[in-house]
Formats: structure tokens, C-alpha cells, sequence
């Protein structure tokens, strides 16, 4: 019996659907953060990139304009519907490739020369794991540039958020994801 | 241990080195302007959306009406943004 991983069991329950719903909101939310992660990755022509958690395939676009026809971006999310719609946003660009899958057992060969992710590395069940898999599609000296949400405390869109929402539900909500989930830091989900 | 620390032990065990952490502070904007599309954009994307689902349809337009009047407060103009910050993490294979 294969366990299913909690995380992209909901990715692929209505998350998954809102997020292609909003995706424009969401590149708009996240447009500033992911820029800056834009310039700090610094993809050049004829690169070949990883993007994990490549969503509903904004960042694969804007690398792959960077890396051009020469290059080669490959994007990976778990979530069958925002994977489906990357491919379908980028089917006329030769050099992107979207494989739906779980990023920590997703074997790539060590060719690449960046791995990046907005926002996309804060799911991991086991983020070691996860990040020494990726790593093997590095070549040696390949670059690693990623976003990861600092504590819900700092972050006014969850926090000030919740103290709307939590007055009117009873349960406990699940505790904001954290880049290692049974971590004790409140490193905060890229929000589901 | 701090964040900082965290991520760093989490890179160098998985055998990245030269990891660089910067400290991002931008604001989210939320939704395509005003406060409608603000409660909407709430309401579907981030850390209200699955909650807020699971609700009956009574506390679901308790929270819209809630989201309405927190956003009414702190809209400026039809630009609507909250403080967001991030780990920007940068390291070697």
C-alpha cells in the first residue's frame, strides 16, 4: 500500500483548483517576493533549470524567456491541476518541461545548472530527503535559489487573516507549515 | 535555533554549501484591487481558504463580512497589501 502524503493530497483536493482559479491574484500577491528571487537566480542563456513547485507555471515562463530556446526549464508540482495548467500555458515553448510528481523521489539527471522555487519547498514530509534528491540534478556548483515564508507573526496577510477568521470557527486550525513539518520554527505554508 | 540556523543545517545536511539567507520584507497585495476582490482573493487563496470552506454557510458570510471590514480599514485607494516577509535562500551544489 503506498502512503499518500497528506500535503499533496490536498494540493490535489480544492487547493489545487482554487489556485488555478486565482493564479493571476496569486502572481500578483506573490509578484515583488518572486521577483527579487528572479534577480538572486540570474538564469542566462542556454541554462537548464528545475522549478519545484512550478504552481500554475508563471516563474516557468519567466525562466524560460531568460534561459531562451537554447535552454531547457523543467517545472515540477505535485498537484495534478496546477501541473496541468503549466503545461498548457507553456505548451508553445519548446524548452519547458512539466512533470507531475513528487518532487522528493522525482529523478532527474545531474545536468542542470540552477534549481529554483517560489515558494515551492515549504511541503516536504521529509525536507532533507526532498533537497538531496533535488540536488542530484545539480551539476557540482549548481546554483540553489528559493523562497520560504518567514514566521506567521511577521507575515500580515496570515496573521492579520486569521484573527478575522478564527473568532467564528471552532476547531483548531492545523498549525502553519513549516519547512521541516515536525520542526519546532514557525516557517509559514505557502498558504493552501 | 533559529530560522536562520534551521535552513542552513537543513541545506548543509543535504550537501549544499555556501548557503546565503536574506531577510525579504515586501508587502502581498491581496487580490486585483479594492475590497471585494480583496475578500475574494482571501477567501480562495492563503491561510483563511481551507479554513473557511469547511464552515457552514452561516460562518462562511460571517467571515466575508469580517474580511470585508478588515479590509475596509486598511485599503489605500484600490491597492490592498499586507505585510509579507521571506527567506530569500540562496546555496552551492
Amino acid at each position: 500500500m503506498t502512503n499518500i502524503d497528506p500535503q499533496i493530497e490536498l494540493w490535489n483536493g480544492n487547493s489545487g483548483e482554487r489556485w488555478v482559479r486565482y493564479r493571476d491574484e496569486t502572481d500578483l500577491a506573490f509578484g515583488v517576493l518572486s521577483a527579487s528571487a528572479m534577480v538572486r537566480l540570474n538564469a542566462q542563456t542556454g541554462e537548464r533549470v528545475i522549478d519545484v513547485g512550478c504552481g500554475a507555471g508563471t516563474t516557468l515562463l519567466e525562466i524560460a524567456k531568460a534561459v531562451g530556446p537554447a535552454g531547457h526549464v523543467v517545472g515540477i508540482d505535485a498537484c495534478d491541476k496546477l501541473a496541468r495548467c503549466a503545461q498548457l500555458r507553456t505548451a508553445h515553448i519548446p524548452q519547458v518541461q512539466v512533470l507531475c510528481g513528487d518532487a522528493t523521489q522525482v529523478e532527474l539527471p545531474p545536468s542542470y545548472d540552477a534549481l529554483f522555487s517560489r515558494f515551492g519547498m515549504m511541503f516536504f514530509a521529509s525536507p532533507i530527503t526532498a533537497f538531496r534528491n533535488l540536488r542530484n540534478g545539480l551539476r557540482p556548483g549548481g546554483r540553489l535559489v528559493f523562497t520560504v515564508w518567514q514566521a506567521a507573526n511577521k507575515n500580515g496577510w496570515h496573521a492579520d487573516l486569521m484573527s478575522v477568521v478564527l473568532p467564528h470557527v471552532s476547531e483548531t486550525p492545523a498549525p502553519p507549515l513549516r519547512l521541516e513539518l515536525r520542526g519546532h520554527l514557525q516557517c509559514l505554508s505557502a498558504c493552501i | 535555533m533559529s530560522e536562520r540556523l534551521y535552513l542552513e543545517e537543513i541545506l548543509s545536511a543535504s550537501g549544499f554549501r555556501d548557503t546565503l539567507i536574506e531577510d525579504v520584507r515586501e508587502p502581498v497585495q491581496m487580490g486585483s484591487g479594492g475590497v471585494a476582490a480583496a475578500v475574494e482573493f482571501a477567501l480562495h487563496v492563503g491561510p483563511a481558504a481551507s479554513l473557511t470552506e469547511k464552515q457552514t454557510p452561516e460562518t462562511q458570510q460571517a467571515i466575508r463580512a469580517g474580511l470585508t471590514e478588515f479590509f475596509s480599514g486598511v485599503a489605500c485607494g484600490e491597492n490592498i497589501s499586507l505585510p509579507g516577509a521571506a527567506w530569500l535562500v540562496s546555496a552551492v551544489a
